[in-house]
């Protein structure tokens, strides 16, 4: 360590650290050698010295500052004790080197300490230790005993030097070695550390040695202090007995330790280190929010598990359960790694899918009309509607959309089954439906033609329940056909919404060459229709009940003359609220439609040459009104002309209604007489390019309204001739 | 509508205005009738004439085909509208428009 490094502060701290181990070790060995010396002398130079093991246990855990307290406390307790200075000053130095010998032999002379490391954590440190306090011992026994010689008080090799050797000895073994393993014990402790399996056993078999052998000082001299004399004999012979006590019992220990250690400990210690860095690893993985890219830390981590695996493989050698283990746990890392890649690739593909579906779901939903675009005609009616798929997607499906210029088309469907397979049936069910109605004659034609395409190919015997309305907005007429659908909801001359009851045709796709039938009523300003699917009256609540019919009637009831989209918003939430948490079983469709009044001023009578003015007049006086362009009502004057007088005429009707409706864009008009059916549009155009004798004189008047108004439409119904015609307030360009 | 009529030895100047239309037309063919016998140059005059009608047509047919026999037939000051509807029907090029 730098200590240049160190600020003043943490290096004075130091110093007194130092300061404070020198004087606590020399008190310490002063304080045990003293009394020993009083009461277990056994010449002038020596006695048993329990402070023996001081030194090297103090140098070896406090290093070159716990030698010099315990040379201090020596050099204390001599003086005090009248030895002669010079002994005291070469004891001075040889408890030193004693103390210090042992740091330099445990460490090395490299000054890399680790730091607060258990000592004796295995039996080679064991063994280790104990051959450092013998050569320290022994070392220490010569020096003395050479010293004895120098200063003539004893020869080197003598009961003397014995005794100063197995005091060292001893005492390092049953003081030095609790002194040591307590010091470490109280380090770990403190930094919160808990010993390994190992450390625990080597520790356990350590202090019972020690105990046995103290246990043997201890009888020994009960046993010898009555027949031996000699004080220094007995205690030669306490110290050999303790040793061999301690030896023979340590042998048996450190065999067993090894073994303990080679076969159990030390393998399941580094498979647990194992087992825990492979699980903080996976955590660390789990938290990760990708900060670090995914292939490098791959790449790491496989690495990092062939590193473990390769551990696994080297313990997997040994015999026995230890080997099984890591077996079992290699096999399980293994498992967990393919698990765990198999459960990426899986939730890949599952959000891979989910995006997918989110986007056909949007599609879907953008395939059904927009309530909020405005249909041509809609100032006749207001119309909105809704759909909520159960799932991504649905089955149901809502449509409108004008079959031309005054029939309005508006349905609600359900396709059998739920997701996407009743998605992809649904967008066959309602490109030919809104087909077949534009290319039909009737709604009930539309549907057996529909019905027809939809049997074709359906091998999966899907089918569809539709209820479907054409209005015709300048009469209010509407025609409707049901397929195995709910009944709708109607409300009419401002009073509540019953049920429409009729006659249901089967479900479509169900059956080949299912003939459909319509049926119709008439729909006045103010009437209201409420179409949905069985996905609300058949929602769910908690309790599994249905919302049903019935209620569905009531919802609508508490404010029967809301508009269409409150209508909807109403019926939405209540099924909501009633749905609960409860998850929605169906598809929800719902459409409201309101009819405003077709908007026309009308004019019945009976046909009559003589009045035609006053028909005229009802006509100019609208056009007039409206400010229809001067020039455009020109030719809608000479339309009313023509075709009054053609019904005049020919007709032979009783009576006559001229239908005039003019908004910002157009003028409509609408002839329905009683008499002869005639398609004046079917009649063929008269040759213009005749010469004037040639020329006949039929025909003209009705080729002229052909030519000059921007749409005709003819029908024949419930005995009626009905002629519409439409001319823009803004002449065509062609 | 108000026909109005100038007759100059065998020469008959008419004028219409309005509308000639279903109810209108009669008018005209009764006049005609009754004024055309030795004219030999009918001249009409439309530069009051706000529409015609397929009645109207039938009336300026027949007197066209009338005075092919007497004589000549000319129509002047044809407005846009009415022009239009003797080009749709092909009359334009049986009648002389000047």
């Amino acid at each position: 360590m730098d200590i240049q490094m160190c600020p003043p502060d943490l290096w004075r701290q130091k110093c007194m650290k130092k300061v404070k181990i020198v004087v606590l070790t020399a008190m310490l060995f002063f304080l045990i050698t003293i009394p020993c010396r009083q009461i277990f002398n056994l010449s002038e130079l020596t006695e048993v010295r329990p402070a023996s093991a001081f030194p090297p246990a103090f140098g070896m855990l406090f290093g070159v500052w716990g030698a010099l307290g315990c040379a201090i406390g020596n050099f204390a307790a001599d003086i005090l004790s009248g030895y002669a200075m010079e002994i005291c000053i070469p004891g001075f130095l040889i408890q030193f080197i004693y103390g210090y010998l042992p740091y330099i032999l445990w460490f090395g002379v490299r000054k890399k300490r680790e730091k607060s490391v258990i000592r004796m954590k295995n039996v080679r440190h064991v063994m280790k230790y104990i051959g450092i306090v013998f050569a320290d011992s022994l070392l220490m026994a010569a020096m003395l005993g050479m010293l004895l010689k120098i200063t003539g008080m004893g020869s080197l090799l003598s009961q003397s030097t014995l005794l100063l050797f197995f005091n060292n000895l001893v005492f390092c073994l049953i003081l030095g070695i609790p002194i040591i393993i307590l010091a470490d014990l109280a380090a770990e402790q403190e930094k919160g550390r808990v010993l390994t399996l190992n450390v625990r056993f080597v520790l356990i078999f350590l202090l019972l040695n020690v105990v046995s052998a103290v246990l043997m000082g201890v009888a020994s001299y009960g046993e010898m202090y009555h027949y031996v004399a000699d004080k220094m004999a007995l205690w030669n012979r306490i110290y050999i007995r303790v040793s061999v006590d301690f030896f023979t019992l340590c042998g048996i220990s450190v065999c067993f330790l090894w073994y303990l250690e080679r076969n159990i400990t030390v393998p399941i210690e580094r498979l647990a280190e194992l087992a825990g860095n492979y699980a903080d690893r996976k955590k660390l993985k789990g938290g990760e929010t990708g900060d670090r890219p995914a292939e490098e830390s791959d790449g790491e981590e496989k690495l990092e598990n062939r590193e473990l695996a390769a551990v696994c493989d080297e313990l997997s050698c040994l015999h026995g359960e230890t080997g099984h283990l890591p077996a079992a746990f290699k096999k399980m890392m293994q498992d967990v790694e393919y698990y765990i890649s198999d459960i990426t690739r899986i939730t890949a593909e599952k959000e891979r899918i989910h995006a997918e579906l989110q986007v056909a779901s949007q599609m879907q939903a953008d395939m059904l009309p927009d309530s909020g675009k405005i249909l041509a005609g809609s100032r006749e009616f207001t119309l909105c509607a809704r759909m909520l798929p159960a799932k991504e997607m649905g089955g149901d499906f809502y449509d409108y959309f004008m079959v031309d210029e005054d029939n309005l088309a508006f349905l609600v469907a359900d396709v059998s089954g739920k997701g996407v397979p009743a998605a992809l049936f649904m967008v066959v069910a309602k490109t030919l439906l809104k087909n077949r109605t534009r290319g039909a004659a009737s709604a009930a034609e539309a549907f057996t033609d529909a019905n027809e395409g939809l049997c074709q190919d359906n091998y999966n015997d899907m089918f569809v329940t539709a209820w479907m309305g054409v209005l015709t907005i300048s009469t209010g007429r509407l025609v409707f056909v049901n397929a195995g659908h709910t009944r709708p909801l109607i409300r009419q001359k401002n009073g509540c919404y019953t049920y429409l009851t009729e006659r249901s045709g089967f479900v479509l796709a169900g059956m080949e060459n299912m003939r459909y039938t319509q049926q119709e009523l008439y729909l006045e300003a103010g009437d209201a229709l409420f179409l949905y699917t069985d996905g609300v009256t058949e929602a769910n609540n908690a309790e599994h009940g249905l919302y049903g019919e019935e209620r569905l009637a009531k919802v609508l009831n508490i404010k029967p003359k809301l508009p269409p989209q409150e209508t909807l918003n109403a019926v939405w939430e209540d099924v909501m609220s009633y749905q609960g948490d409860a998850e929605q079983f169906d598809d929800i469709t719902m459409l409201a439609f309101y009819y405003k009044g077709n908007g026309y001023q009308t004019k019945t009578g009976k046909p009559n040459m003589e009045d035609i003015q006053e028909w005229n007049r009802f006509v100019d006086e609208i056009l007039a009104e409206k400010n229809f362009p001067q020039k455009e009502a020109a030719k809608i004057r000479i339309a009313v002309d023509e075709i009054f007088s053609n019904i005049c005429y020919y007709s032979k009707a009783q009576s006559l209604t001229i239908g005039c409706l003019v908004n910002e864009e157009a003028a409509m008009l609408y002839f329905e007489d009683d008499g002869i059916p005639y398609n004046p549009l079917n009649r063929p155009d008269p040759d213009t390019s005749e010469s004037a004798e040639n020329r006949k004189e039929g025909g003209l008047g009705i080729y002229l309204v052909k030519k000059r108004m921007d749409s005709l439409r003819y029908e024949y119904a419930e005995g009626k001739n009905r002629l519409t015609i439409m001319k823009n307030r803004n002449a065509r360009k062609d | 509508m108000e026909i109005g009529i100038e007759r100059n030895k065998s020469t008959l100047e008419i004028k219409l205005t309005d509308r000639l239309d279903t109810v209108t037309s009669p008018q005209l063919e009764e006049k005609l009738k009754e004024e055309l016998e030795g004219v030999t140059n009918l001249q009409l005059d439309l530069a009051e004439l706000e529409y015609i009608s397929s009645a109207g047509l039938r009336v300026l047919l027949t007197a066209s085909k009338r005075m092919k026999k007497q004589g000549k037939m000319e129509i002047r000051n044809v407005n846009e509208e009415v022009m239009e509807v003797f080009t749709i029907t092909g009359f334009a090029d049986i009648l002389t428009i000047l």
